[in-house]
């Protein structure tokens, strides 16, 4: 059976997997006040002007309609995004400018709080979806932050988007690509069979990870105004570099993904273990861009283009990286060649009758309630590319995501022109301040001890 | 089985890794590091799962190192190593006595 809808330039057709981000929003949003944000960093040398800043961003904000929509349903079946057919010649532009007089005194800790602040703050309204923010500081260097909901962007979405931001700013004239003004998508109400064998698949796959004796950090307490707390880690290049060549010297040419993943989680473990967490397995729910690389500068700028995988980690063998990197690579293969990533981007259209709550509950159903003992992704080099913001050189990029409510921990990684940067990032309450300090130095002093290493050391096979 | 030549080895997975990135595949240059066609960890095991549907090899055990897949032309050499070293372990008297 296959049901025509109409054709409307001013919607775009949600995919399950923009449904599946919803569901997250409303289940953090109710846990916390704020639903799923993240934010784009950028570390800029020099001081930005707030009002220059703020007048270009008015005016492209303005040229991208989907920046102002808002979720609704077809036949109350098929959710969709509905933009704006007018954005108005001045739609609000959310830009807090600030400049930082704590960083003399408390230096990188002032920021990281002050980037906190800008995560951690509601956007708007409904039609809000992105907000920004100037941090000038006294050493002559500033942060321009981008803050975004997840419902609109995902990681590297966002990325494409704050370049964007500085093309229009190189090229005035630049006419945006009209399928970024009005991304198409299909309702893909059809095909049933295929989505609900795709289903059969994944629930298969699902019902085995649920046997597992799930380590989980406790949540605290409700709270609408609990904040998402943060901790950066950042590289130069030229450590950068020599990780990237340890990462394959152990875990093998372009495993970076597993090498970091198995560094991170081992970490973890130990934070949990100090934390009075029972040593049962992990359950890792990994998300990574699935765009073609050549789909970049195509009709993938807004929404959520990534894929889902699971890995898991015996309690019995974590302390051993070396098979810690071996199980992820393969369980990373097996799971590819099984197609799950396309079986459940297939399987989740099915779930867009549901509710974002209903969804929400309905998702956690399998892992009783649980999602993941932490959540990770790697979102490799970033798709800002150009060396300057707005005339100002560009020193570093990274990522802060408030990870999702369960399991509001998580670590993630990018580069940016060839710098490795770590976030991690948990929700207030749920562990120690000194711990979370413990687990940066340990990732840190692993990472340069294997850096070290491998100045001389030969690549490891896959 | 007769023996698959290396350029058509060669042109399969340029045929892949052009699917995997979206690419055109004249863009795709054998001879340039798989980092700089766009592939990570993620494209890498893609290509791999491809060969081991293709050719039954299933490379992530042999213990390729990065010379051996650096490139696409070193990929599908080693392709074709493993192809015949599974071709003639098929023939030794070994594999015969142990398949009867």
């Amino acid at each position: 059976m296959r049901l025509d809808i109409p054709y409307s330039k001013h919607k775009r057709y949600l995919t399950g997997n923009d449904w599946a981000v919803a569901a997250f929003h409303h289940t953090t949003r109710r846990a916390t006040g704020v639903g799923n944000l993240s934010q784009l960093v950028l570390d800029i040398a020099g001081h930005l002007d707030d009002r220059l800043v703020r007048g270009h961003l008015q005016g492209v904000v303005e040229k991208y309609p989907p920046l102002h929509g808002r979720i609704r349903r077809d036949l109350t079946l098929c959710p969709y995004w509905r933009m704006p057919r007018n954005t108005g010649a001045n739609p609000r532009v959310e830009l807090n400018a600030t400049f930082l007089p704590g960083f003399q005194e408390f230096g990188e800790v002032a920021v990281t709080q002050a980037l906190e602040d800008a995560v951690n703050t509601p956007l708007g309204g409904p039609h809000d979806h992105v907000a920004f923010s100037v941090l000038n500081l006294p050493d002559n260097t500033s942060r321009f932050v981008m803050t975004f909901d997840h419902r609109l962007f995902d990681a590297r979405g966002a990325e494409m988007f704050l370049h964007r931001i500085q093309e229009h700013y190189a090229h005035p004239d630049l006419k945006p690509n009209p399928v970024h003004i009005a991304p198409t998508y299909p309702a893909h109400l059809d095909n049933w069979k295929d989505k609900f064998l795709a289903g059969q698949t994944v629930n298969r796959f699902f019902l085995k990870l649920s046997e597992l004796d799930m380590a989980v950090m406790p949540m605290p307490g409700v709270n609408r105004n609990r904040n998402y707390r943060f901790r950066l880690l950042q590289f130069d290049k030229p450590t950068s570099q020599k990780i990237l060549k340890a990462a394959y010297k152990q875990a093998g040419y372009l495993m970076f993904t597993p090498y970091i993943l198995g560094t991170i989680a081992q970490a973890i473990c130990r934070l949990f273990r100090v934390s009075g967490v029972p040593q049962d397995d992990f359950l890792v729910p990994v998300s990574s861009d699935a765009r073609l690389s050549s789909g970049t500068g195509d009709n993938h700028m807004f929404f959520n283009h990534v894929a889902f995988l699971f890995f898991t980690m015996s309690a019995k063998t974590i302390a051993n990286r070396k098979a810690v990197i071996a199980s992820l690579k393969d369980q990373m293969y097996e799971q590819v060649k099984a197609n799950l990533p396309r079986n459940m981007n297939e399987a989740s259209m099915l779930m867009r009758i549901l509710h974002p709550a209903v969804l929400g509950t309905v998702m956690h159903m399998p892992l009783h309630g649980k999602r993941g003992s932490f959540g990770f992704s790697h979102v490799g080099e970033s798709a800002y590319q150009s060396a300057e913001f707005m005339g100002r050189e560009v020193r570093n990029l990274f990522h802060m995501p408030r990870v999702t409510v369960p399991p509001a921990i998580g670590a993630f990684s990018n580069l940016h022109n060839g710098r490795l940067n770590l976030a991690f990032s948990y929700i207030d309450g749920m562990i120690e301040e000194h711990y979370a300090d413990v687990l940066m130095t340990t990732i840190k002093r692993r990472l340069q001890e294997d850096a070290e290493g491998a100045e001389h050391a030969e690549t490891g096979s896959v | 089985m007769d023996e698959i030549p290396l350029n058509e080895i060669e042109d399969l997975l340029i045929q892949e890794v052009a699917t995997v990135t979206g690419s055109a595949p004249e863009d795709v240059r054998a001879d340039a590091p798989l980092h700089t066609l766009g592939l990570d960890s993620m494209g890498l095991v893609e290509i791999l799962v491809f060969i081991e549907k293709r050719f039954s090899l299933r490379l992530m055990q042999t213990g390729l190192s990065q010379e051996h897949l650096e490139t696409l032309t070193a990929l599908a050499a080693s392709v074709a190593r493993e192809l015949r070293k599974q071709a003639c372990d098929s023939i030794s008297p070994t594999a015969s006595t142990n398949a009867t």
